[in-house]
């Protein structure tokens, strides 16, 4: 090759490679304006297409919290449940765009065949929701999930299964009007579930995961979880034995009495704490459909009543705590009083006797307590029923608690005060008059009742709910004056309340017998509403126990029909809470003693029979020999 | 011409022939070989490497997948058995079965004052102490 023509090749080859270069440049500079579009400008869209292609956003539900009772007994928890689906065009053929015309997956009558003896269905039943022209259908919700993965295990096609959190009441119908119930979603509806829904109620968390197509997880992927929040537990003043108890004997009091419905409430004197709150009948939130809705209801918070004789007391606190009157004071008490048009009488007859405040009482004479009440005034009346919390809600905010009525100053006529003290033309609730009656027993201090302990969250720790609002409504003398007659109401002569006596305890309480208040207005002849309201140990009161009963049929009188059942509830309550009877409770070393002697007593006596019996013996055996020889 | 020359810039020019004395062909070459064999080692170790790593990555995922699937087995379960036990505690059914067996309530409970008595079952102390755990309830406490 000559020089010429070496110098021309390479001016050449230099001429197309700054022609390549400047393509090079030009395509280059096209790609980094695509990257910077797709890096800078548009970056955010494209990021967020990228992530939706291959990431998966799972919801992860925060579990609901468990409702315990005051020691920790659970009463309401949640588990995971399967739910079975059916995508119902796997049960007829397609026919694809191009016309061609794909088989069914499956034979509906042979799936609904398989399935309705597991789900406990009738097959037709089954084989319709598998026919609907539909993308999705539910065959069973919250079903057991060993039941849904048995059916999975079959691999029957167009069958699928989520699983989902139930909630499970574990003592059925156990406090089911106070701890209410959740709907099949989980939504809150009833009760103490509906009160405390934010605290319950956990915060859904995330799962993201990156996924391949065909959606498959991709391992080693990206996999970013945000936790749920489990809701924290709720721990509540209730005892599972002494609802159990209380709602036992609720329920035999109905079936007893052929009553429409009976009510009882056990308070802690003190502290507030329901112990127990029991309406019959009732209900298994596990099988809502087949219930009555009127059964849902807490009565002791959501029911109103005329009180009657239960009143009593409160009107007898007002007049001692007025000074009006002192228990020494007596009255002149005939069994017929006219005041304000009407007559008034006691239920048994009687001549005009001279009875003390106490004696009014244990007699549960109507005349006498108006006398009494005439007395106190209408204003010092109306004042202390409203400050035993009387026509007003508790403060415990149950779901529906209603307030009752105390009649307004300007509402009271010629015969309200007589009305009034013996607890007619007064309405209040179970709870209500219960809380009254702790207030006397925690000497004269009122406390707001309390359903709630405390929470616990994921530590494990429970933390207490403030405490109840307290205040004072009468003196402690006046508060421990009435208590004490309401132990002599128990005992003596013409005394109301002695079905409701516990041997080794001493028991005050009060029995009530109120005609019931009827739907179109006035009274309903012949129904009645029969209540016993008391406190046990009278030294030292530690519990209130109010039962009512609702139209019991046959005998109707408060201390026939509600004081049994409240012996019931209170014995149950007493020995629940470890409250020894008056007679004992000897501290254990006494007891170890006295069982250590009765146990040498026992030997020594053993010893000294075998002695006189093997004595005897010997002698027989002697006076065998002597008749021998 | 040297290694060093080669890789300077420069301008398109004709060229002598060679002087064969000058170009060490057979050092450049060995150790041009040398190069490319040791970096494509390196390439090759490389990728295996992290294939490698790649594979335990994914097999670790797996096996953290099926660890986070048996936990929440256990969680379930452990649920389950919570309900399962409250169910079996239950006083109505206990009565029941006590029933069943001839049981009658007891008439004549005797009671004994205990010397020491059970704390309370989780509540913070009032001076603001430690959490009381109550002996019979761990699971208001964090043993449950």
């Amino acid at each position: 090759m000559s020089r010429w023509r070496l110098e021309d090749h390479a001016r050449l080859s230099l001429r197309r490679i700054r022609a390549a270069f400047a393509l090079f440049l030009l395509v280059s500079a096209l790609a980094v304006a695509q990257l910077v579009d797709i890096q800078v400008l548009s970056a955010a869209e494209h990021t967020e297409r990228g992530v939706r292609q291959r990431t998966r956003e799972i919801d992860l539900a925060g579990s609901r919290g468990r409702i315990y009772d005051r020691e920790g007994d659970v009463l309401a928890t949640s588990v995971t449940s399967a739910t079975i689906y059916a995508d119902p065009r796997s049960f007829v053929p397609e026919v694809r765009v191009d016309g061609r015309t794909v088989p069914a997956a499956g034979d509906a009558v042979r799936v609904a065949r398989t399935l309705a003896p597991l789900l406990e269905r009738d097959a037709d039943w089954v084989e319709e929701r598998l026919l609907r022209d539909a993308h999705f259908v539910y065959l069973a919700r919250q079903v057991d999930l060993r039941l849904g993965e048995e059916i999975m295990a079959l691999r029957l096609p167009g069958i699928g299964m989520l699983t989902e959190p139930k909630r499970v009441y574990p003592g059925g119908s156990l406090a089911a009007q106070v701890i209410g119930f959740t709907g099949i979603d989980g939504d809150a509806l009833q009760g103490l579930e509906a009160r405390h829904d934010d605290l319950l109620r956990g915060t859904p968390g995330t799962l993201r995961f990156e996924r391949a197509i065909g959606g498959l997880s991709i391992a080693p992927g990206t996999r970013e979880v945000a936790p749920p929040v489990p809701g924290r537990d709720l721990v509540l003043t209730l005892d599972r034995d002494i609802q159990f108890a209380a709602e036992r004997v609720a329920s035999e009091v109905i079936e007893r009495h052929g009553a429409q419905a009976a009510t009882v409430v056990v308070l802690e004197v003190g502290s507030g704490e329901i112990l127990g709150m029991a309406s019959a009948p009732t209900f298994d939130p596990s099988a809502l459909r087949d219930e009555e809705q009127a059964f849902w209801r807490n009565r002791a918070v959501t029911d109103l009543f005329e009180p009657g004789s239960v009143q009593k007391p409160l009107a007898i606190a007002a007049a001692l705590e007025s000074g009006a009157i002192t228990p020494a004071t007596t009255f002149e008490v005939p069994d017929r009083y006219r005041v304000g048009g009407s007559t008034f009488s006691d239920v048994s007859k009687h001549g005009t006797e001279t009875w003390t405040p106490s004696e009014i009482l244990a007699r549960s004479s109507n005349v006498g307590t108006i006398m009494i009440a005439q007395r106190t005034g209408e204003e010092a009346l109306r004042d202390q029923l409203l400050a035993f919390g009387l026509g007003a809600p508790t403060g415990l905010r149950f779901p529906g608690e209603v307030g009752g009525h105390v009649p307004a100053p300007d509402q009271w006529w010629a015969t309200t005060l007589p009305t009034v003290s013996i607890g007619y033309g007064t309405s209040s609730t179970l709870l209500q008059m219960a809380n009254a009656y702790a207030a006397l027993a925690n000497g004269g201090v009122l406390v707001d009742p309390v359903l709630v302990r405390g929470t616990v969250g994921a530590d494990g720790t429970l933390e207490a709910t403030a405490p109840p609002a307290a205040r004072r409504v009468v003196s402690e003398v006046t508060a421990a004056q009435v208590i004490d007659m309401l132990g002599q109401a128990m005992d003596g002569d013409g005394a109301t309340g002695t079905r409701a006596r516990i041997p080794g305890y001493r028991i005050g309480g009060k029995t009530g017998t109120a005609i019931k208040v009827s739907a179109s207005g006035g009274y309903a002849e012949g129904e009645y509403v029969s209540t016993f309201v008391g406190v046990a140990p009278l030294e030292d009161p530690r519990i209130v126990v109010a039962v009512m009963v609702d139209d019991p049929q046959g005998d109707y009188y408060g201390g026939l029909v509600a004081a049994p059942a409240f012996r019931e509830v209170m014995h149950a309550s007493l020995l629940a809470r470890r409250i020894v009877p008056d007679s004992e409770g000897q501290p254990l070393a006494q007891v170890v003693e006295a069982t250590r002697d009765a146990a040498a007593e026992y030997e020594a006596m053993r010893a000294a029979a075998l002695a006189v019996e093997r004595a005897a013996a010997e002698q027989a055996a002697a006076e065998r020999d002597t008749a021998g020889d | 011409m040297s290694a060093v020359a080669l890789q300077q810039p420069r301008r398109l020019r004709a060229v002598e022939a060679p002087v064969a004395a000058d170009v060490p062909v057979v050092a450049s070459g060995r150790r041009t070989l040398v190069l490319a064999l040791a970096t494509s080692f390196l390439i090759v170790a490389a990728v295996f490497g992290i294939v490698g790593l790649n594979a335990m990555t994914a097999d670790l995922a797996v096996d953290a997948r099926a660890l986070e699937l048996q936990v929440g087995d256990a969680e379930r379960r452990y649920a389950e058995l919570v309900a399962e036990v409250a169910a079996k505690e239950d006083p109505g059914r206990i009565r029941e079965r006590a029933l069943e067996l001839g049981l009658v309530p007891s008439t004549a409970a005797r009671h004994l004052a205990l010397t020491r008595g059970l704390d309370a079952d989780g509540l913070r102390r009032p001076d603001g102490g430690p959490v009381i755990a109550d002996p019979l309830k761990p699971v208001l406490t964090q043993e449950r």
